[in-house]
């Protein structure tokens, strides 16, 4: 997987383009990681305040 | 019996946040979907909502900076104690119930404070992108600055970008858990219950006073 998008300027030499797209993924993974793993430890594992 | 409503968030702070969750959203759709495969003539909303969103911050950083109280936001001793005390509790190491926030929690206050250099990161480098794209007020100037210098502008963008999927998706989250769902009311109308209140913060360091 690559981190950096690159591309060739005018005179051959490879210059920064940004960020590679491939990382979208990875972010959004992230994303429903937390999502998933706090929701799974709220409902199984998380002490439970009883209202009185 | 009718319970109180006591105001939490302002009109003028209510469309703050809606004027910007939905720039950003559009900023978000604009971004990836192309990449993803979706195209369609995007540059035009992408700079248009970005500027929506730079007027948002604006507006936010002067209302916040000197007509609100900074301090609901500081991160204070308190909040570590109440970490360490909702640390232990979690871990079945204590069975004292944690102390209840101010305002805004510890984890309100972190991701507050996270999305804030986000943004602005993401705003300042999408402003000076702006030179590179024709506007209504000026003509592209692609060379205003080093292919290098570009380089890392666009990177820069791309992250804080990308960083923004993961935070909308945890805020999203978390503003629609069931036992969060009030904090996503008062943010659409404005108040909470008193019952809300006292179950939820410390009146000790949240005073409210205004009714709705």
């Amino acid at each position: 997987m690559e981190f950096f998008r690159f591309t060739r300027n005018v005179w051959g030499q490879e210059v920064l383009q940004g960020m590679s797209w491939d990382l979208i993924g990875i972010f959004f993974g992230l994303g429903l990681a937390c999502i998933v793993v706090h929701a799974l430890y709220r409902f199984f594992l998380a002490p439970k305040l009883i209202k009185r | 019996m009718v319970e109180d409503k006591l105001l939490r968030h302002t009109l003028a702070d209510r469309i703050f946040h809606w004027v910007m969750a939905s720039a950003v959203l559009v900023l978000l759709g604009t971004a990836f979907f192309p990449i993803l495969g979706l195209d369609f003539p995007w540059v035009a909303a992408h700079w248009i909502s970005g500027l929506v969103l730079t007027a948002a911050v604006l507006f936010h950083m002067v209302r916040a900076l000197f007509f609100q109280d900074l301090r609901t936001m500081w991160i204070s001793l308190e909040d570590l104690r109440n970490l360490i005390d909702l640390t232990r509790w979690n871990f079945r190491l204590s069975s004292a119930i944690p102390g209840k926030p101010g305002k805004y929690s510890l984890a309100q206050k972190l991701i507050h404070h996270v999305m804030t250099l986000i943004v602005l990161l993401v705003v300042v480098t999408g402003l000076i992108m702006l030179v590179k794209i024709d506007t209504p007020w000026w003509e592209r100037n692609p060379y205003l600055f080093e292919e290098s210098s570009w380089g890392f502008i666009y990177v820069v963008h791309d992250f804080t970008a990308m960083c923004l999927i993961t935070l909308v998706m945890v805020h999203v989250y978390f503003s629609v858990r069931p036992e969060k769902l009030f904090f996503f009311r008062s943010m659409l109308l404005g108040w909470i219950t008193r019952k809300e209140y006292l179950e939820h913060h410390d009146p000790q360091r949240w005073k409210i006073s205004d009714k709705v």
